[in-house]
């Protein structure tokens, strides 16, 4: 559940923004015959919801429903206390708070429209009581999940920014922690500790505490002691939006020598995104994005066995596996994919002074 | 043992506990003659799918199933975290996929004859619970609850340990909350503490000011002022197990309004945990509670517009049954762990927490908590 700095900031996140993203979905529901879009959300589907209105739910779930005219109601789990709190960081006409939200949700779509098309995002992952409440009280639900897709790419420039912003403090907590560090909870202290003081929503620290061992990046429960060559990675959300890199860690310089290689690799294959030919060359690779409600859906990888389209203008995080000098070395890093033939590139280098 | 006192990353006894739990899960599926327990976790209601996979789920959903000979499936949709299960959940075949719900349905046409639980029941995703399956996923919520909720002797070992690290971090706490800081920068610091000594996991909520702070939310920007009541509960991880401590710390010297309230809020909890025992109701140790406060005339304040529940359940999750409320009678067992906190708004003083983690025993319960039941004040 959240524990980092979750505020809405109308500076950074306008409200003609959300209203902007509001408007362009409510045309697509027109043209579609869609009166209501329901969009669900928790701390792990966060994107959607958060998409439209700046809201997070720092625990709990909650629907937003949206009409095909007007701002969207949020019908939260949480209870009324917490009422004000929602609505400082959430541009919404309305909370209803409740602990049955398909049945809430249901009693506002017959009180909005009689006779209701409601599409649901990710229809078949949003828990069954809320849909059954949904179908209870429509003529049809459909699945609005490509709807969303549509609407959501390319990012505009509030989305870009947040990637950008988490981008950057994934960098530097990365960057806060060094290759001498022996102790493997010390490390995800300095890294965990740095992003969130950097204003990160939510932190998850992973790592191969020896590379030459294990390539698996793990949440470590206690500590362990940190090999010659180890790898880090942070996944982190800047008001929604998520982003990982990835640093692996070399003492000897040889081996600062081999990541920087792998690192210049890494860049010039992440270049040509959205063709991937490039990443095949590499051990294992793996691409993720935010298509609807899900941040960091898997897209495309060693790990798939199929691919998601990687839309232009929309940032993905790419991870490889690059073996160099028969050695493993771990990069990730958040990428803007390119538009009209432009050439995609990271948001954040994921190169580090002491790694070459 | 690590720097600062962190275990060695994961001890054999951490997969011992994990076998132990789903042995006493085999255990009475077949005294049901249940052939599978299905059991879906996210992030925020994680407690069902780490008690059957011992896989502490951090992104997107994942569902386990449990089949009667022991066998142990995890499906997840999220790349990170089927790297992470391989590793992490000893003894479970861990499944990347596309469409949670359509590929566990597939492995459930299998058994679509027999009977089959599921838990958390309401949260499934909707293509499983659908009437055209084939398969009928009864409600095994309650199963799984009770044996969440009554904990075996390894299990509350491992609460003691968690309720010692929140003393711990809540020691902190008080040297990081200090004036000119902003909330979610004392919250990053006291997440890096926890990392420090090897805890994975935590869940903080935060309030900052006077009689103006009607709760606890998230960290925001706001900066710690001399003279604030800093409110938090913080919940740290332990193999995740997670306890909880509530307490209230007033940045300068306490007024006599915060003293007078405070004091309520001691004979509150007091007489709350004065009350449990095995055979008592949740409801029971919620009406001791709110007695106190009726008594003081601030009966208003222990309803739903001022606060959620008066103590909860603790576990694998940081808030499972029973919720201490005064409709709610789930009857007290042994080795239930517990969280008595009559954490609400006061109309002058603003929002105070108190808060202390109990465990059930034979006879009355065992207080764990050893931080001091006080207002806690800044010194200069």
């Amino acid at each position: 559940m959240r524990r980092g700095l979750i505020s809405w900031s109308k500076a950074e996140l306008p409200e003609s923004a959300l209203d902007a993203r509001v408007a362009r979905v409510q045309a697509a529901m027109g043209e579609a015959g869609i009166d209501l879009l329901a969009v669900y959300t928790n701390p792990a589907r966060e994107s959607g919801v958060a998409w439209f209105t700046g809201f997070i739910p720092y625990w709990n779930q909650c629907v937003m429903l949206l009409p095909r005219a007007g701002r969207p109601t949020l019908v939260a789990g949480m209870t009324a206390r917490v009422r004000d709190w929602i609505m400082r960081n959430a541009h919404v006409e309305a909370v209803a708070n409740t602990t049955r939200i398909g049945a809430e949700t249901g009693r506002l779509i017959a009180e909005k429209t009689s006779g209701a098309v409601v599409a649901i995002a990710d229809i078949d992952n949003v828990p069954g009581s809320i849909v059954d409440g949904i179908r209870a009280s429509a003529a049809a639900v459909v699945d609005g999940s490509s709807l969303l897709e549509r609407a959501r790419a390319p990012a505009d420039p509030a989305e870009l920014a947040f990637a950008f912003k988490a981008a950057t403090i994934g960098h530097a907590a990365l960057a806060s922690a060094t290759a001498d560090e022996t102790d493997a909870a010390r490390l995800v202290a300095a890294i965990d500790g740095e992003a969130r003081r950097l204003g990160a929503e939510e932190v998850f620290i992973a790592l191969a505490p020896d590379l030459t061992v294990n390539r698996r990046l793990i949440r470590l429960e206690g500590t362990a002691p940190l090999a010659g060559a180890f790898a880090a990675r942070i996944s982190l959300a800047y008001k929604g939006t998520w982003v990982r890199m990835v640093r692996t860690f070399g003492r000897d310089a040889m081996l600062v020598r081999d990541i920087a290689s792998a690192v210049a690799n890494f860049a010039a294959a992440i270049a040509s995104l959205p063709r991937i030919d490039p990443l095949e060359s590499f051990a294992t690779f793996l691409i993720e994005g935010c298509r609807t409600t899900t941040p960091l859906e898997p897209l495309a990888g060693t790990m798939l066995d199929d691919r998601r389209a990687i839309a232009a203008g929309t940032v993905v995080t790419v991870q490889a596996t690059i073996e160099t000098n028969g050695r493993a070395i771990l990069v990730g890093a958040p990428v803007l994919v390119g538009r009209n033939g432009e050439a995609s590139s990271a948001l954040v280098a994921p190169r580090f002074d002491d790694a070459g | 043992m690590g720097i600062d006192g962190a275990p060695a990353v994961r001890e054999k006894k951490i997969i011992m506990l994990a076998q132990e739990r789903r042995e006493r899960l085999l255990a009475e599926m077949r005294r049901e003659g249940l052939e599978a327990i299905v059991v879906y976790g996210t992030s925020w209601q994680e407690a069902y799918l780490r008690y059957v996979s011992d896989f502490g789920i951090l992104e997107a959903d994942g569902i386990a199933i449990l089949t009667a000979d022991g066998r142990c499936r995890l499906f997840v949709e999220n790349a990170a975290e089927a790297e992470r299960a391989q590793v992490e959940a000893g003894g479970v075949d861990t499944r990347l996929v596309r469409n949670l719900a359509q590929a566990v349905g597939r492995e459930l046409e299998a058994v679509s004859n027999q009977r089959i639980l599921a838990a958390p029941r309401t949260l499934l995703p909707a293509w499983l619970t659908a009437s055209e399956r084939s398969f009928r996923l009864e409600d095994g919520t309650g199963l799984l609850d009770r044996l969440l909720m009554e904990k075996a002797p390894n299990e509350i070992a491992v609460m003691r340990r968690a309720v010692a690290l929140a003393d711990e971090g809540y020691e902190f706490f008080r040297s990081a909350a200090r004036p000119g800081r902003k909330q979610y920068e004392v919250v990053a610091d006291v997440e890096a503490f926890l990392r420090r000594k090897g805890s994975p996991d935590n869940f903080m909520i935060i309030g900052s000011g006077n009689a103006d702070v009607r709760g606890m939310a998230p960290p925001s920007e706001r900066t710690l002022k001399p003279g604030d009541l800093v409110t938090t509960e913080l919940t740290p991880a332990i193999e995740g197990y997670l306890a909880q401590i509530c307490r209230t710390l007033v940045l300068g010297k306490a007024t006599p309004v915060q003293k007078q309230a405070f004091a309520i809020w001691h004979e509150a909890m007091e007489a709350g945990i004065a009350a449990v025992k095995p055979g008592v109701t949740a409801a029971d140790v919620a009406r001791a509670e709110n007695d106190v406060f009726r008594r003081h005339g601030l009966g208003e304040y222990t309803t739903s517009k001022y606060t959620r529940v008066r103590g909860h359940g603790l576990g694998l999750s940081t808030d499972i049954k029973p919720s201490l409320l005064e409709d709610v009678d789930i009857v007290l067992r042994p080795g239930m762990t517990i969280i008595v906190h009559p954490n609400t708004y006061h109309p002058e003083a603003g929002y105070m927490v108190l808060g202390d983690v109990v465990v059930v025993t034979e006879n009355g319960c065992e207080r764990l908590t050893r931080t001091p039941a006080q207002l806690f004040e800044m010194s200069a």
